[in-house]
């Protein structure tokens, strides 16, 4: 069996030629290829010029399909009385070694191929010229079959079969179906590292880290920009990393590159305790003595009564829905943490491990007995019964969100209609008058954050990194900041600033009563944070897996 | 005279051309390339300080302890093969009668406008792609227009699985469709002259011919899955797959040798 045509026609006593399985010819290998019994046979064998029809009337006079072998075709100006002659033009030339092929277009339209055997050294002719062809009578073979099939038609055969077979193929593919645990460290004293004593000559230019929207330099919104005027005042040139974690600050900060850093309280504590920060000097920071003073001395801006950083906002995570949706309005984080919520499938909730506490909150106003004091410090009991609320909340759970603008989507699109969100995420959903929204503070109080600037204990330019530290608590910066990113400004005198009155009520800023409600972020640690020392408390190793195990 | 020289001394030590050809290749496949492999693996017997995030150099099974232990882990890398694996095989479905039109049926062409056609999407960036079938299965989205669900948004593992796939589907296309191109013509009408029907023509002929490019095909979607966690956070809804447990390690908990024993899974799969 072989698809090689001169190995067929060498090696075989007789050839069976097949097509589609059926047998067309059976015979020597001279009768296949001087007889052919088919058309397909004809034009399969070999190459043959096939006619039909019309064609075959005016190049041999007979209808019928008349197949002609090219290299019977002679380039001769005479033709003799036993052959038939007929000129063209040749269209084409093939130098094929020991033969040349000619396509010769006759001049009833018809193209012939010619096979001349190469015995000259020269070209028996050229394209574009004019030829005499003729053969004997006796080579242009009358092809069995009556079907009328020419060599256009073969390949629209072919073609069939392809097609055929691709849709097998396709209802084939259908029907067959296609088939760390880390050891703990000593959470003590934080390494003993000096604060600046006094400033030097501004070094030129200040590395920092912030949250998107603290360093804007006008290339958000040319309107909003105070990162030009402070190089104009200082010399300083800003450059400015917007991390989008408390972790990748923490992770960039320990590169020692960055000057300054806008930590929120579930950063802070590790940067201090793993020597990446210094203490600051307050002193040489005049506009920290304004600052709210419920802000200062805190447990994640300070350890033992010495300052690391200077406030610079807050906020809290609030409550929002949907007030077409949701109602009556709810009044208590319940409506996120009970089973069998009638929102089921569009609560959202806040991606990472820190809302863990979120949950101890609500467990912390609900199941007394539990005795929590501090949602951020959670014993083994007490932080297997958050662990197994937020599970249960998982069902109610359409989507988590760690990053706002797929929040503001969210609800925009209708999505989500219940959840955890950011006083800013309410600000553009509401400006976007898309859906209605509102954002409570609910009856048990939040989470919230609570940011510091803090500056690196190895930071390559100390002076201009406190002049930054000045400048961003400076009444009029702080007072840009807090109304551009959404939150309360820790300077008491950026509310009197112009415009500015409305904007710290709105965000509480000198409502200490209000912030006592807020949980402040704050890294847990193996040492218990609201000052129990008979147990353990699970730091944020664990709270990370917990949360892993949390989303399953 | 000199390139001459050079040419001469090449030609002369054909060992000294080989190295110079390779000597770069090889310089990055073993240093930037094994070396980073072999450093993770080192990393994965570290621990880490609990408190300041630093990692503490030693030898600890406990990452792998905990990873083996842990039956949410367990269950995330099985759904995560389990997504691996469905996201090859609508590839495979889809791609391999697409190939077969594009390299067999279609005129040459039709050929290089289809091949076009199939790369054009890798111009457009992954993220707008993932974003925009974001929009089409979220609340008010064309899925839920079409089947009335009233804002009911569709994000989840089948949404990741679909996702995927029609973003890896380039990838599975192309080695399909250059397999088949190599695939004579002549193969396949012998198989039909001998009487063999489409379906076994497929089976025992095209299949075993194209299944190295099957292959290849079936590892670009299969890993490229398996270390997606983009397209999970934006169309999963609350579900995760085993590269954010590797992302989350490394960006929130800051565990940097956890995170390498967990991206030992990825390397050690295929």
């Amino acid at each position: 069996m072989t698809h090689d045509q001169e190995e067929a026609l060498t090696m075989s006593d007789r050839i069976a030629v097949l097509a589609d399985g059926r047998i067309e010819q059976v015979g020597t290998p001279v009768q296949v290829y001087e007889r052919p019994a088919t058309d397909f046979v004809a034009g399969f064998v070999g190459t043959a010029n096939l006619t039909t029809g019309a064609d075959s009337v005016a190049v041999h006079g007979v209808d019928a399909t008349v197949s002609l072998r090219p290299e019977r075709i002679q380039i001769s100006s005479t033709v003799a009385a036993d052959e038939r002659g007929a000129s063209g033009v040749v269209t084409d030339v093939a130098y094929v070694g020991s033969q040349i092929r000619l396509v010769v277009r006759l001049d009833s339209g018809i193209d012939m191929i010619v096979v001349t055997p190469n015995t000259a050294a020269r070209q028996p002719a050229a394209t574009g010229d004019q030829i005499r062809l003729a053969w004997k009578a006796e080579h242009a073979l009358r092809v069995g079959a009556t079907e009328s099939v020419s060599t256009e038609g073969e390949e629209k055969m072919n073609r069939r079969k392809l097609a055929i077979l691709v849709t097998c193929l396709g209802l084939a593919l259908a029907s067959a179906g296609c088939g760390s645990s880390g050891t703990s460290g000593t959470s003590g004293a934080p390494p003993k590292i000096a604060a600046l004593d006094k400033l030097g000559k501004p070094e030129g230019s200040v590395n920092v880290i912030a949250w998107a929207g603290y360093a804007e330099d006008g290339s958000n919104d040319p309107k909003v920009d105070w990162v030009h005027p402070f190089t104009k005042a200082t010399g300083c040139k800003v450059n400015v990393k917007v991390a989008g974690t408390s972790d990748e600050m923490v992770t960039l900060m320990k590169t020692n590159q960055y000057d300054v850093v806008s930590a929120s309280g579930d950063a802070s504590l590790r940067l201090v305790y793993s020597g990446t920060v210094a203490p600051v000097n307050t002193a040489l920071v005049p506009n920290y003595a304004t600052i709210f003073p419920f802000l200062k001395n805190r447990a994640w801006n300070s350890v033992g009564g010495t300052a690391y950083g200077v406030p610079h906002g807050w906020g809290a995570n609030l409550l929002q829905y949907n007030t077409d949706v949701v109602k009556p309005a709810p009044t208590s984080w319940s409506s996120v943490f009970a089973a069998n919520s009638p929102y089921k499938g569009k609560v959202t909730a806040y991606d990472s491990p820190i809302y863990i506490a979120d949950a101890a909150l609500y467990l912390m106003n609900t199941n007394k007995s539990l005795g929590i004091k501090n949602p951020y410090a959670l014993d083994d009991k007490q932080f297997a019964a958050a662990v197994a609320l937020l599970k249960q909340q998982k069902a109610n759970v359409g989507e988590y969100w760690s990053d706002y603008t797929k929040s503001v989507q969210s609800f925009e699109s209708g999505g989500s209609v219940l959840g955890t969100t950011w006083q800013v995420i309410n600000n553009l959903i509401t400006s976007d008058k898309k859906v209605k929204v509102n954002a409570i503070l609910p009856a048990e109080g939040s989470t919230g954050w609570s940011d510091t600037w803090m500056v690196a204990a190895k930071a390559p330019h100390p002076t201009c990194a406190y002049k930054w530290l000045d400048w961003i608590v400076s009444p009029s910066v702080n007072a840009q900041v807090a109304t551009y990113f959404g939150e309360a400004p820790a300077q008491s005198k950026a509310c009197a600033e112009a415009g500015m009155a409305a904007e710290c009520a709105t965000f509480h800023a000198a409502d200490k009563p209000y912030s006592d409600k807020i949980w402040y972020w704050t890294t847990p640690t193996v040492a218990c944070l609201d000052g129990r020392t008979d147990t353990k408390c699970a730091d944020y190793t664990k709270w990370t897996q917990a949360w892993t195990d949390i989303k399953g | 005279m000199r390139t001459a020289t050079l040419s001469r001394v090449l030609y002369r030590k054909p060992l000294l051309r080989l190295g110079s050809l390779l000597s770069l290749p090889l310089l990055w496949l073993v240093i930037a390339y094994l070396g980073s492999l072999a450093a993770m693996f080192l990393t994965a017997f570290w621990t880490v300080d609990a408190f300041t995030g630093n990692p503490v150099p030693g030898f600890s099974l406990g990452n792998f302890g905990s990873l083996f232990s842990d039956p949410t882990y367990l269950a995330v890398a099985a759904r995560s093969l389990g997504v691996a694996a469905g996201v090859t095989v609508i590839d495979a479905i889809i791609a391999l009668p697409l190939a077969f039109f594009m390299a067999k049926v279609a005129s040459p062409r039709a050929q290089r406008f289809l091949v076009a056609a199939v790369l054009t999407p890798l111009w457009a960036s992954y993220l707008v792609k993932a974003y925009a079938w974001r929009v089409m299965l979220g609340g008010s989205g064309v899925l839920d227009w079409m089947i009335g669900g009233g804002s009911q948004s569709y994000y989840g593992l089948t949404a990741t699985t679909v996702t995927l796939a029609y973003l890896w589907l380039p990838y599975m296309i192309l080695p399909v469709y250059a397999g088949l191109e190599r695939i004579p013509n002549s193969l396949i009408e012998a198989s039909s002259d001998l009487g063999a029907s489409a379906w076994r023509t497929f089976r025992s002929v095209i299949l075993p011919l194209l299944f190295p490019a099957v292959v290849a095909g079936s590892i670009f979607t299969f890993s490229l899955t398996l270390g997606d966690y983009i397209t999970v956070k934006i169309v999963g809804g609350k579900s995760q797959l085993f590269a954010n447990v590797i992302y989350d390690n490394v960006v929130t908990a800051d565990n940097l040798p956890f995170a390498a024993a967990a991206g030992l899974f990825p390397v050690a799969v295929p």
